[in-house]
Protein backbone atom coordinates (compact mmCIF):
# COMPACT_ATOMS: atom_id res chain seq x y z
CA UNK A 1 0.00 0.00 0.00
CA UNK A 2 1.46 3.25 -1.05
CA UNK A 3 1.98 6.02 1.46
CA UNK A 4 -0.54 8.25 -0.22
CA UNK A 5 -3.26 5.61 0.06
CA UNK A 6 -2.51 5.16 3.73
CA UNK A 7 -2.86 8.87 4.25
CA UNK A 8 -6.13 8.89 2.31
CA UNK A 9 -7.58 6.02 4.34
CA UNK A 10 -6.49 7.60 7.59
CA UNK A 11 -8.11 10.88 6.57
CA UNK A 12 -11.40 9.17 5.78
CA UNK A 13 -11.29 7.28 9.06
CA UNK A 14 -10.57 10.46 10.93
CA UNK A 15 -13.80 11.97 9.56
CA UNK A 16 -15.79 8.81 10.18
CA UNK A 17 -14.45 8.03 13.64
CA UNK A 18 -16.73 10.47 15.46
CA UNK A 19 -19.75 8.95 13.76
CA UNK A 20 -18.62 5.43 14.40
CA UNK A 21 -17.34 5.87 17.90
CA UNK A 22 -19.87 8.58 19.00
CA UNK A 23 -20.23 8.63 22.80
CA UNK A 24 -23.87 8.33 23.87
CA UNK A 25 -25.02 8.94 27.40
CA UNK A 26 -28.10 7.57 29.03
CA UNK A 27 -29.03 9.57 32.14
CA UNK A 28 -30.82 7.55 34.81
CA UNK A 29 -32.05 8.21 38.32
CA UNK A 30 -35.09 7.80 40.53
CA UNK A 31 -35.92 5.74 43.58
CA UNK A 32 -33.00 4.82 45.78
CA UNK A 33 -34.36 1.29 45.87
CA UNK A 34 -33.33 0.81 42.25
CA UNK A 35 -30.31 3.04 41.52
CA UNK A 36 -27.90 0.42 42.83
CA UNK A 37 -29.37 -2.18 40.49
CA UNK A 38 -29.38 0.34 37.63
CA UNK A 39 -25.66 0.96 38.09
CA UNK A 40 -24.95 -2.74 37.76
CA UNK A 41 -27.24 -3.02 34.72
CA UNK A 42 -25.59 0.07 33.25
CA UNK A 43 -22.10 -1.34 33.67
CA UNK A 44 -23.09 -4.62 32.07
CA UNK A 45 -24.83 -2.81 29.21
CA UNK A 46 -21.84 -0.56 28.70
CA UNK A 47 -19.58 -3.53 28.25
CA UNK A 48 -21.83 -4.81 25.50
CA UNK A 49 -22.27 -1.41 23.90
CA UNK A 50 -19.04 0.52 23.81
CA UNK A 51 -19.72 4.12 23.14
CA UNK A 52 -22.82 4.15 25.31
CA UNK A 53 -22.42 5.23 28.87
CA UNK A 54 -25.18 4.77 31.38
CA UNK A 55 -24.82 7.53 33.96
CA UNK A 56 -26.79 6.76 37.10
CA UNK A 57 -27.23 9.87 39.23
CA UNK A 58 -27.72 9.71 42.99
CA UNK A 59 -31.25 8.98 44.08
CA UNK A 60 -33.81 11.71 43.40
CA UNK A 61 -36.66 9.63 44.68
CA UNK A 62 -39.53 8.38 42.53
CA UNK A 63 -41.15 11.83 42.32
CA UNK A 64 -37.90 13.56 41.45
CA UNK A 65 -37.04 11.03 38.79
CA UNK A 66 -40.45 11.29 37.11
CA UNK A 67 -40.28 15.08 37.23
CA UNK A 68 -36.77 15.13 35.75
CA UNK A 69 -37.81 12.85 32.86
CA UNK A 70 -40.82 15.03 32.15
CA UNK A 71 -38.53 18.07 32.11
CA UNK A 72 -36.04 16.39 29.81
CA UNK A 73 -33.26 16.36 32.41
CA UNK A 74 -33.17 12.57 32.54
CA UNK A 75 -33.63 9.95 29.86
CA UNK A 76 -34.90 7.22 32.14
CA UNK A 77 -36.35 7.24 35.63
CA UNK A 78 -37.01 4.35 37.96
CA UNK A 79 -40.02 4.69 40.19
CA UNK A 80 -41.23 2.67 43.17
CA UNK A 81 -44.80 3.93 42.77
CA UNK A 82 -47.36 4.67 40.10
CA UNK A 83 -47.04 7.88 38.14
CA UNK A 84 -49.69 10.36 39.31
CA UNK A 85 -52.07 12.06 36.91
CA UNK A 86 -50.57 15.46 37.55
CA UNK A 87 -47.09 14.13 36.75
CA UNK A 88 -48.01 12.84 33.28
CA UNK A 89 -46.79 14.63 30.17
CA UNK A 90 -47.54 13.70 26.54
CA UNK A 91 -45.64 10.57 25.57
CA UNK A 92 -44.75 9.56 29.14
CA UNK A 93 -44.49 5.79 29.40
CA UNK A 94 -44.55 3.81 32.64
CA UNK A 95 -43.26 0.24 32.33
CA UNK A 96 -43.01 -2.07 35.37
CA UNK A 97 -39.93 -4.19 35.13
CA UNK A 98 -39.33 -5.70 38.58
CA UNK A 99 -40.55 -5.98 42.13
CA UNK A 100 -38.69 -6.04 45.41
CA UNK A 101 -39.68 -6.41 49.05
CA UNK A 102 -40.26 -3.47 51.35
CA UNK A 103 -38.23 -4.54 54.34
CA UNK A 104 -38.05 -3.62 57.99
CA UNK A 105 -34.37 -3.75 58.79
CA UNK A 106 -31.78 -3.37 61.49
CA UNK A 107 -28.00 -3.35 61.65
CA UNK A 108 -26.26 -6.70 61.09
CA UNK A 109 -24.93 -6.65 64.64
CA UNK A 110 -28.44 -6.81 66.08
CA UNK A 111 -29.34 -10.36 67.17
CA UNK A 112 -33.08 -9.75 66.54
CA UNK A 113 -34.44 -11.64 63.53
CA UNK A 114 -38.07 -10.63 63.27
CA UNK A 115 -41.02 -8.70 64.66
CA UNK A 116 -44.77 -8.90 64.61
CA UNK A 117 -46.59 -6.17 62.73
CA UNK A 118 -48.22 -5.06 65.98
CA UNK A 119 -44.77 -4.66 67.53
CA UNK A 120 -43.63 -2.63 64.54
CA UNK A 121 -46.64 -0.38 65.05
CA UNK A 122 -45.79 0.01 68.74
CA UNK A 123 -42.19 0.87 67.90
CA UNK A 124 -43.38 3.76 65.73
CA UNK A 125 -45.88 4.78 68.41
CA UNK A 126 -43.08 4.90 70.97
CA UNK A 127 -44.62 2.19 73.13
CA UNK A 128 -41.74 -0.25 72.53
CA UNK A 129 -38.39 1.47 72.92
CA UNK A 130 -35.90 -1.37 73.44
CA UNK A 131 -34.91 -4.60 71.74
CA UNK A 132 -35.29 -7.88 73.63
CA UNK A 133 -31.64 -7.64 74.66
CA UNK A 134 -32.31 -4.27 76.30
CA UNK A 135 -30.57 -2.13 73.70
CA UNK A 136 -32.43 1.07 72.76
CA UNK A 137 -34.27 1.08 69.45
CA UNK A 138 -32.87 3.86 67.23
CA UNK A 139 -35.78 4.50 64.93
CA UNK A 140 -34.87 5.76 61.45
CA UNK A 141 -37.76 7.61 59.86
CA UNK A 142 -38.50 8.48 56.25
CA UNK A 143 -39.72 11.83 54.92
CA UNK A 144 -43.42 12.60 55.06
CA UNK A 145 -43.94 12.38 51.30
CA UNK A 146 -41.72 9.37 50.76
CA UNK A 147 -42.99 6.14 49.17
CA UNK A 148 -41.97 4.16 52.28
CA UNK A 149 -43.97 6.46 54.56
CA UNK A 150 -46.91 6.13 52.19
CA UNK A 151 -46.58 2.34 52.31
CA UNK A 152 -46.61 2.35 56.13
CA UNK A 153 -49.58 4.71 56.34
CA UNK A 154 -51.56 2.47 54.02
CA UNK A 155 -51.03 -0.63 56.19
CA UNK A 156 -53.67 0.45 58.70
CA UNK A 157 -55.12 3.57 60.35
CA UNK A 158 -53.36 2.57 63.58
CA UNK A 159 -50.04 2.39 61.76
CA UNK A 160 -50.74 5.79 60.18
CA UNK A 161 -51.32 7.30 63.63
CA UNK A 162 -48.21 5.61 64.97
CA UNK A 163 -46.07 7.01 62.14
CA UNK A 164 -47.54 10.49 62.69
CA UNK A 165 -46.72 10.34 66.40
CA UNK A 166 -43.16 9.20 65.68
CA UNK A 167 -42.52 12.37 63.67
CA UNK A 168 -43.53 14.54 66.59
CA UNK A 169 -40.89 13.10 68.91
CA UNK A 170 -37.88 15.41 69.23
CA UNK A 171 -34.46 14.41 67.92
CA UNK A 172 -35.68 11.80 65.46
CA UNK A 173 -33.46 10.99 62.49
CA UNK A 174 -35.14 11.34 59.12
CA UNK A 175 -33.31 9.79 56.18
CA UNK A 176 -33.78 12.23 53.30
CA UNK A 177 -33.01 9.63 50.65
CA UNK A 178 -33.06 5.83 50.55
CA UNK A 179 -29.29 5.87 50.80
CA UNK A 180 -29.30 8.23 53.80
CA UNK A 181 -31.71 5.96 55.65
CA UNK A 182 -29.71 2.86 54.72
CA UNK A 183 -26.50 4.51 55.92
CA UNK A 184 -28.07 5.24 59.29
CA UNK A 185 -29.54 1.75 59.68
CA UNK A 186 -26.22 0.20 58.70
CA UNK A 187 -24.00 2.07 61.12
CA UNK A 188 -26.24 2.44 64.17
CA UNK A 189 -26.33 -0.44 66.59
CA UNK A 190 -29.93 -1.10 67.58
CA UNK A 191 -31.29 0.70 64.54
CA UNK A 192 -34.72 0.03 63.06
CA UNK A 193 -36.15 1.41 59.86
CA UNK A 194 -37.56 0.76 56.43
CA UNK A 195 -35.61 0.21 53.25
CA UNK A 196 -35.78 -2.04 50.18
CA UNK A 197 -34.27 -5.43 49.68
CA UNK A 198 -33.04 -4.33 46.24
CA UNK A 199 -30.97 -1.55 47.78
CA UNK A 200 -29.47 -3.80 50.44
CA UNK A 201 -28.57 -6.46 47.87
CA UNK A 202 -27.31 -4.24 45.03
CA UNK A 203 -25.24 -2.01 47.31
CA UNK A 204 -24.03 -4.91 49.48
CA UNK A 205 -25.17 -3.20 52.66
CA UNK A 206 -24.46 -4.54 56.12
CA UNK A 207 -28.15 -4.51 56.95
CA UNK A 208 -30.33 -7.32 58.28
CA UNK A 209 -33.87 -7.64 56.87
CA UNK A 210 -36.34 -8.66 59.57
CA UNK A 211 -39.13 -11.19 59.23
CA UNK A 212 -42.62 -9.82 59.72
CA UNK A 213 -45.10 -12.05 61.51
CA UNK A 214 -42.68 -14.90 60.99
CA UNK A 215 -42.30 -14.43 57.22
CA UNK A 216 -38.80 -13.35 56.12
CA UNK A 217 -38.43 -11.27 52.92
CA UNK A 218 -35.60 -13.41 51.61
CA UNK A 219 -33.52 -16.45 52.37
CA UNK A 220 -30.70 -18.51 50.96
CA UNK A 221 -32.78 -19.21 47.85
CA UNK A 222 -33.44 -15.58 47.20
CA UNK A 223 -36.56 -13.51 47.64
CA UNK A 224 -39.43 -15.16 49.49
CA UNK A 225 -42.49 -14.60 47.30
CA UNK A 226 -44.74 -15.40 50.26
CA UNK A 227 -43.57 -12.23 51.94
CA UNK A 228 -46.59 -9.85 51.77
CA UNK A 229 -44.97 -6.47 51.14
CA UNK A 230 -43.56 -5.76 47.69
CA UNK A 231 -42.88 -2.60 45.73
CA UNK A 232 -43.18 -2.53 41.97
CA UNK A 233 -40.31 -0.87 40.17
CA UNK A 234 -41.13 0.83 36.88
CA UNK A 235 -39.14 2.44 34.13
CA UNK A 236 -40.44 5.89 33.21
CA UNK A 237 -39.47 7.64 29.99
CA UNK A 238 -40.90 9.86 27.28
CA UNK A 239 -41.45 7.82 24.16
CA UNK A 240 -40.81 10.48 21.54
CA UNK A 241 -37.55 11.54 23.10
CA UNK A 242 -36.12 8.08 23.47
CA UNK A 243 -33.04 7.50 21.39
CA UNK A 244 -32.08 4.11 20.07
CA UNK A 245 -29.52 3.59 22.82
CA UNK A 246 -32.17 4.04 25.46
CA UNK A 247 -34.40 1.56 23.73
CA UNK A 248 -31.52 -0.88 23.66
CA UNK A 249 -30.93 -0.40 27.35
CA UNK A 250 -34.57 -1.01 28.17
CA UNK A 251 -34.43 -4.13 26.04
CA UNK A 252 -31.29 -5.20 27.87
CA UNK A 253 -33.04 -4.90 31.24
CA UNK A 254 -35.66 -7.33 30.02
CA UNK A 255 -33.11 -9.70 28.57
CA UNK A 256 -31.91 -12.86 30.26
CA UNK A 257 -28.72 -11.18 31.33
CA UNK A 258 -30.63 -8.23 32.68
CA UNK A 259 -33.04 -10.45 34.55
CA UNK A 260 -30.14 -12.40 36.03
CA UNK A 261 -28.59 -9.18 37.30
CA UNK A 262 -31.93 -8.19 38.77
CA UNK A 263 -32.40 -11.52 40.54
CA UNK A 264 -28.90 -11.40 41.97
CA UNK A 265 -29.61 -7.97 43.36
CA UNK A 266 -32.81 -8.40 45.30
CA UNK A 267 -35.38 -7.97 42.54
CA UNK A 268 -37.84 -10.25 40.79
CA UNK A 269 -38.20 -9.41 37.08
CA UNK A 270 -41.76 -8.81 35.88
CA UNK A 271 -42.18 -10.53 32.49
CA UNK A 272 -40.46 -9.09 29.41
CA UNK A 273 -40.23 -5.36 28.82
CA UNK A 274 -40.89 -4.25 25.26
CA UNK A 275 -37.71 -4.13 23.27
CA UNK A 276 -38.75 -1.07 21.36
CA UNK A 277 -39.87 2.03 23.23
CA UNK B 1 -69.74 84.35 98.89
CA UNK B 2 -72.79 85.93 97.13
CA UNK B 3 -74.46 84.38 94.10
CA UNK B 4 -72.96 86.97 91.77
CA UNK B 5 -69.56 86.38 93.28
CA UNK B 6 -69.97 82.63 92.89
CA UNK B 7 -70.85 82.83 89.22
CA UNK B 8 -67.98 85.22 88.68
CA UNK B 9 -65.63 82.82 90.39
CA UNK B 10 -67.02 79.92 88.33
CA UNK B 11 -66.42 81.85 85.15
CA UNK B 12 -62.91 82.61 86.20
CA UNK B 13 -62.30 78.94 87.00
CA UNK B 14 -62.30 78.09 83.32
CA UNK B 15 -60.30 81.09 82.17
CA UNK B 16 -56.88 80.34 83.67
CA UNK B 17 -54.29 79.93 80.91
CA UNK B 18 -52.02 77.83 83.11
CA UNK B 19 -54.84 75.43 83.82
CA UNK B 20 -55.71 75.28 80.13
CA UNK B 21 -52.05 74.64 79.37
CA UNK B 22 -51.95 71.85 81.91
CA UNK B 23 -55.04 70.40 80.29
CA UNK B 24 -53.41 70.54 76.85
CA UNK B 25 -50.31 68.85 78.24
CA UNK B 26 -52.51 66.21 79.85
CA UNK B 27 -54.38 65.46 76.63
CA UNK B 28 -51.17 65.47 74.62
CA UNK B 29 -49.65 62.99 77.04
CA UNK B 30 -52.80 60.88 76.80
CA UNK B 31 -52.67 60.78 73.02
CA UNK B 32 -48.96 59.98 73.10
CA UNK B 33 -49.45 57.19 75.63
CA UNK B 34 -52.42 55.77 73.72
CA UNK B 35 -50.44 55.83 70.46
CA UNK B 36 -47.00 54.96 71.81
CA UNK B 37 -47.89 51.69 73.54
CA UNK B 38 -49.31 49.97 70.44
CA UNK B 39 -46.70 51.61 68.21
CA UNK B 40 -43.85 50.29 70.34
CA UNK B 41 -45.40 46.87 70.58
CA UNK B 42 -45.96 46.64 66.82
CA UNK B 43 -42.48 47.92 65.99
CA UNK B 44 -40.66 45.55 68.29
CA UNK B 45 -42.89 42.57 67.57
CA UNK B 46 -42.51 42.97 63.80
CA UNK B 47 -38.78 43.44 64.15
CA UNK B 48 -38.45 40.34 66.29
CA UNK B 49 -40.61 38.27 63.94
CA UNK B 50 -38.70 39.50 60.91
CA UNK B 51 -35.37 38.60 62.49
CA UNK B 52 -36.63 35.15 63.44
CA UNK B 53 -37.94 34.59 59.93
CA UNK B 54 -34.65 35.72 58.39
CA UNK B 55 -32.74 33.28 60.57
CA UNK B 56 -35.10 30.43 59.71
CA UNK B 57 -34.97 31.22 56.01
CA UNK B 58 -31.18 31.35 56.07
CA UNK B 59 -31.08 28.00 57.87
CA UNK B 60 -33.49 26.46 55.38
CA UNK B 61 -31.38 27.79 52.51
CA UNK B 62 -28.29 26.30 54.12
CA UNK B 63 -29.95 22.87 54.25
CA UNK B 64 -31.04 23.14 50.64
CA UNK B 65 -27.61 24.39 49.64
CA UNK B 66 -26.21 20.96 50.55
CA UNK B 67 -28.53 19.37 48.01
CA UNK B 68 -27.67 21.99 45.39
CA UNK B 69 -23.98 21.40 46.00
CA UNK B 70 -24.32 17.63 45.73
CA UNK B 71 -26.41 17.76 42.55
CA UNK B 72 -26.17 21.13 40.79
CA UNK B 73 -27.95 19.94 37.61
CA UNK B 74 -30.73 17.93 39.23
CA UNK B 75 -31.26 19.50 42.65
CA UNK B 76 -34.64 20.89 41.57
CA UNK B 77 -35.97 17.33 41.23
CA UNK B 78 -35.13 16.24 44.77
CA UNK B 79 -38.80 16.71 45.53
CA UNK B 80 -39.07 14.59 48.66
CA UNK B 81 -35.99 15.98 50.36
CA UNK B 82 -36.78 19.57 49.47
CA UNK B 83 -40.34 19.24 50.70
CA UNK B 84 -39.09 17.69 53.92
CA UNK B 85 -36.76 20.66 54.50
CA UNK B 86 -39.27 23.42 53.76
CA UNK B 87 -41.88 21.65 55.89
CA UNK B 88 -39.76 22.09 59.01
CA UNK B 89 -41.20 25.16 60.68
CA UNK B 90 -41.41 26.63 64.14
CA UNK B 91 -45.01 27.83 63.78
CA UNK B 92 -48.35 26.33 62.78
CA UNK B 93 -48.84 25.51 59.10
CA UNK B 94 -51.42 28.21 58.47
CA UNK B 95 -49.04 30.89 59.76
CA UNK B 96 -46.15 30.07 57.46
CA UNK B 97 -45.63 29.58 53.74
CA UNK B 98 -42.39 28.46 52.06
CA UNK B 99 -41.33 28.12 48.46
CA UNK B 100 -38.16 27.36 46.57
CA UNK B 101 -37.47 29.05 43.25
CA UNK B 102 -34.84 28.14 40.67
CA UNK B 103 -32.50 30.54 38.92
CA UNK B 104 -35.17 31.54 36.37
CA UNK B 105 -37.69 32.36 39.08
CA UNK B 106 -39.81 29.28 38.47
CA UNK B 107 -41.26 27.57 41.52
CA UNK B 108 -39.48 24.32 42.31
CA UNK B 109 -41.54 23.36 45.29
CA UNK B 110 -43.87 25.04 47.77
CA UNK B 111 -45.77 24.18 50.91
CA UNK B 112 -49.51 23.75 50.64
CA UNK B 113 -50.26 26.26 53.41
CA UNK B 114 -50.99 29.82 52.32
CA UNK B 115 -50.69 32.79 54.64
CA UNK B 116 -53.12 35.72 54.60
CA UNK B 117 -52.25 39.05 53.02
CA UNK B 118 -51.06 40.42 56.36
CA UNK B 119 -47.66 38.81 56.35
CA UNK B 120 -43.93 39.48 56.21
CA UNK B 121 -41.52 37.78 53.83
CA UNK B 122 -37.87 36.83 53.79
CA UNK B 123 -35.68 35.38 51.05
CA UNK B 124 -32.31 33.68 51.04
CA UNK B 125 -30.31 32.93 47.90
CA UNK B 126 -29.05 29.57 46.71
CA UNK B 127 -25.81 29.14 44.83
CA UNK B 128 -24.21 26.39 42.79
CA UNK B 129 -20.45 26.80 43.00
CA UNK B 130 -20.81 30.54 43.33
CA UNK B 131 -23.44 30.99 40.61
CA UNK B 132 -27.04 31.83 41.45
CA UNK B 133 -29.13 28.68 41.51
CA UNK B 134 -32.34 30.10 42.95
CA UNK B 135 -33.70 31.28 46.25
CA UNK B 136 -35.86 30.29 49.18
CA UNK B 137 -38.78 32.47 50.13
CA UNK B 138 -40.64 32.30 53.42
CA UNK B 139 -43.76 34.22 54.37
CA UNK B 140 -45.20 34.45 57.83
CA UNK B 141 -48.56 35.72 58.97
CA UNK B 142 -48.56 38.73 61.30
CA UNK B 143 -52.19 38.42 62.29
CA UNK B 144 -51.20 37.54 65.84
CA UNK B 145 -49.07 40.67 65.98
CA UNK B 146 -51.94 42.78 64.67
CA UNK B 147 -54.23 41.35 67.32
CA UNK B 148 -51.56 42.04 69.91
CA UNK B 149 -51.28 45.60 68.63
CA UNK B 150 -55.01 46.07 68.96
CA UNK B 151 -54.84 44.79 72.52
CA UNK B 152 -51.90 47.09 73.23
CA UNK B 153 -53.97 49.93 71.78
CA UNK B 154 -56.73 49.18 74.26
CA UNK B 155 -54.18 49.16 77.06
CA UNK B 156 -52.80 52.44 75.77
CA UNK B 157 -56.27 53.97 75.82
CA UNK B 158 -56.80 52.77 79.38
CA UNK B 159 -53.47 54.20 80.53
CA UNK B 160 -54.17 57.38 78.63
CA UNK B 161 -57.53 57.77 80.32
CA UNK B 162 -55.92 57.11 83.69
CA UNK B 163 -53.43 59.82 82.83
CA UNK B 164 -56.23 62.25 82.04
CA UNK B 165 -58.02 61.39 85.27
CA UNK B 166 -54.81 61.96 87.17
CA UNK B 167 -54.23 65.34 85.60
CA UNK B 168 -57.83 66.41 86.11
CA UNK B 169 -58.31 65.06 89.57
CA UNK B 170 -55.10 66.10 91.23
CA UNK B 171 -52.65 68.76 90.07
CA UNK B 172 -55.02 70.49 87.70
CA UNK B 173 -57.87 70.48 90.16
CA UNK B 174 -55.62 71.69 92.98
CA UNK B 175 -54.24 74.40 90.75
CA UNK B 176 -57.71 75.43 89.67
CA UNK B 177 -58.92 75.66 93.25
CA UNK B 178 -55.85 77.62 94.36
CA UNK B 179 -56.19 80.03 91.47
CA UNK B 180 -59.89 80.39 92.12
CA UNK B 181 -59.28 81.20 95.79
CA UNK B 182 -56.59 83.64 94.81
CA UNK B 183 -58.85 85.27 92.29
CA UNK B 184 -61.63 85.57 94.85
CA UNK B 185 -59.27 87.18 97.34
CA UNK B 186 -58.01 89.57 94.73
CA UNK B 187 -61.52 90.51 93.77
CA UNK B 188 -62.46 91.07 97.39
CA UNK B 189 -59.45 93.27 97.92
CA UNK B 190 -60.23 95.24 94.80
CA UNK B 191 -63.81 95.79 95.92
CA UNK B 192 -62.64 96.94 99.31
CA UNK B 193 -60.19 99.36 97.82
CA UNK B 194 -62.81 100.58 95.40
CA UNK B 195 -65.24 101.23 98.21
CA UNK B 196 -63.05 103.41 100.41
CA UNK B 197 -63.20 107.21 100.06
CA UNK B 198 -59.46 107.76 99.73
CA UNK B 199 -57.37 107.47 96.64
CA UNK B 200 -55.08 104.41 96.63
CA UNK B 201 -52.29 103.69 94.21
CA UNK B 202 -49.60 101.02 94.29
CA UNK B 203 -46.31 101.38 92.50
CA UNK B 204 -43.51 98.86 92.08
CA UNK B 205 -39.90 99.45 92.96
CA UNK B 206 -39.28 101.03 89.55
CA UNK B 207 -42.10 103.46 90.16
CA UNK B 208 -44.51 101.86 87.71
CA UNK B 209 -48.17 102.06 88.61
CA UNK B 210 -49.58 98.65 89.51
CA UNK B 211 -52.99 99.68 90.80
CA UNK B 212 -55.28 102.74 91.01
CA UNK B 213 -58.64 102.73 92.74
CA UNK B 214 -61.59 104.71 91.37
CA UNK B 215 -60.97 107.66 93.74
CA UNK B 216 -57.37 107.88 92.48
CA UNK B 217 -58.65 107.78 88.92
CA UNK B 218 -61.10 110.57 89.64
CA UNK B 219 -58.53 112.78 91.41
CA UNK B 220 -55.72 112.30 88.88
CA UNK B 221 -58.02 112.35 85.87
CA UNK B 222 -56.41 109.16 84.45
CA UNK B 223 -58.10 105.78 84.02
CA UNK B 224 -56.19 102.85 85.45
CA UNK B 225 -55.90 101.14 82.05
CA UNK B 226 -54.16 104.27 80.77
CA UNK B 227 -51.76 104.54 83.67
CA UNK B 228 -50.97 100.94 84.60
CA UNK B 229 -47.38 100.02 83.99
CA UNK B 230 -46.33 103.67 83.47
CA UNK B 231 -44.20 105.80 85.72
CA UNK B 232 -46.36 107.27 88.49
CA UNK B 233 -44.72 110.71 88.25
CA UNK B 234 -46.37 111.21 84.87
CA UNK B 235 -49.82 110.52 86.27
CA UNK B 236 -49.59 111.56 89.95
CA UNK B 237 -48.36 115.15 89.68
CA UNK B 238 -47.95 116.97 93.00
CA UNK B 239 -46.57 120.33 94.13
CA UNK B 240 -45.35 121.59 97.44
CA UNK B 241 -44.36 118.12 98.77
CA UNK B 242 -42.66 117.80 102.08
CA UNK B 243 -40.10 115.14 102.74
CA UNK B 244 -41.74 111.78 102.59
CA UNK B 245 -41.33 109.46 105.51
CA UNK B 246 -42.68 106.00 105.74
CA UNK B 247 -46.11 105.43 107.20
CA UNK B 248 -46.41 108.99 108.38
CA UNK B 249 -48.76 111.70 107.26
CA UNK B 250 -47.36 114.51 105.17
CA UNK B 251 -48.15 118.21 105.14
CA UNK B 252 -50.78 118.84 102.53
CA UNK B 253 -49.69 119.25 98.97
CA UNK B 254 -51.35 120.04 95.71
CA UNK B 255 -52.37 117.31 93.24
CA UNK B 256 -52.66 118.52 89.70
CA UNK B 257 -55.06 116.42 87.65
CA UNK B 258 -54.91 115.65 83.98
CA UNK B 259 -57.08 118.66 83.08
CA UNK B 260 -55.12 121.02 85.33
CA UNK B 261 -57.56 120.92 88.20
CA UNK B 262 -55.78 121.34 91.49
CA UNK B 263 -56.72 119.59 94.69
CA UNK B 264 -55.23 119.80 98.12
CA UNK B 265 -54.42 116.33 99.34
CA UNK B 266 -52.89 114.66 102.33
CA UNK B 267 -50.91 111.59 101.33
CA UNK B 268 -49.35 108.63 103.17
CA UNK B 269 -46.63 106.54 101.56
CA UNK B 270 -46.32 102.98 102.86
CA UNK B 271 -43.64 100.50 101.61
CA UNK B 272 -44.55 97.05 100.34
CA UNK B 273 -41.99 94.51 101.51
CA UNK B 274 -41.64 90.79 100.80
CA UNK B 275 -41.05 88.14 103.46
CA UNK B 276 -37.35 88.98 103.44
CA UNK B 277 -38.11 92.64 104.09
CA UNK B 278 -36.95 93.60 100.62
CA UNK B 279 -38.87 96.59 99.30
CA UNK B 280 -41.00 95.73 96.30
CA UNK B 281 -42.87 99.02 95.93
CA UNK B 282 -45.14 101.50 97.70
CA UNK B 283 -48.77 102.12 98.49
CA UNK B 284 -49.75 105.74 98.13
CA UNK B 285 -52.93 106.64 99.96
CA UNK B 286 -54.19 110.20 99.70
CA UNK B 287 -57.23 112.14 100.77
CA UNK B 288 -58.71 115.12 99.03
CA UNK B 289 -58.85 117.83 101.72
CA UNK B 290 -59.64 120.71 99.37
CA UNK B 291 -63.14 121.24 100.80
CA UNK B 292 -61.87 120.87 104.28
CA UNK B 293 -59.21 123.51 103.69
CA UNK B 294 -61.71 125.81 102.10
CA UNK B 295 -64.03 125.48 105.08
CA UNK B 296 -61.17 126.12 107.47
CA UNK B 297 -60.26 129.25 105.60
CA UNK B 298 -63.88 130.42 105.65
CA UNK B 299 -64.10 129.76 109.36
CA UNK B 300 -60.93 131.71 109.97
CA UNK B 301 -62.30 134.52 107.87
CA UNK B 302 -65.53 134.56 109.84
CA UNK B 303 -63.65 134.49 113.09
CA UNK B 304 -61.64 137.49 111.94
CA UNK B 305 -64.72 139.37 110.94
CA UNK B 306 -66.37 138.51 114.22
CA UNK B 307 -63.37 139.81 116.13
CA UNK B 308 -63.47 143.06 114.11
CA UNK B 309 -67.19 143.38 114.81
CA UNK B 310 -66.72 143.12 118.56
CA UNK B 311 -63.95 145.67 118.46
CA UNK B 312 -66.03 148.10 116.43
CA UNK B 313 -68.95 147.68 118.82
CA UNK B 314 -66.69 148.46 121.78
CA UNK B 315 -65.36 151.66 120.23
CA UNK B 316 -68.83 152.86 119.34
CA UNK B 317 -70.01 152.35 122.86
CA UNK B 318 -67.22 154.39 124.11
Amino acid sequence: MTGSRVVAIMTVLAFLAPAVFAEETIRVSGTGAAVGGMKLLGEAFGKKHPGVTVVVYPSLGSAGGIKAVAAGKLDLAVSARRVKEEEKVPGLVEKPYAKSPYIFATSSSNPASGLRLAEIRDIYAGKITTWPDGRMISLVLRPAHDAFTGFLENLSPEMKDAVASSKKRPGMFIGGTDQDAADQIERTPGSFGMTSYSLVASEKRNIKPLAVDGIPPAGKDGINEKYPYFMTLSLVYVKDRTAAAIGNFIHFIASKEGETILRMNGQIPIGKAQSQP
Amino acid sequence: MSGADKSSVEKRRHDYPIVRLLGIIGWTATVLIAAAIPAFYYTFAIRSERQALQIETAYTAKEIQKIVFASPELWEFETVRLLEIVSKRTVEDDEDERAIFNATGKIVIETKSKVPAESIASTAPLFASGFPAGYVQAKRSIRDILWGTAFAGILGLIFGLLNILFFNSFPRRLLKEALTRLSAEKEKTEKTLSSIGDGVMTVDREGRIAYMNPVAEMCTGWRSDEALGRNFKDYYVTRGESERTENEGHAPCTLVSRNGEQRTIEEVWSPIKDKNSVEEGHVIAFRDVTEKRNLERQLQQMQKLESLGVLAGGIAHD
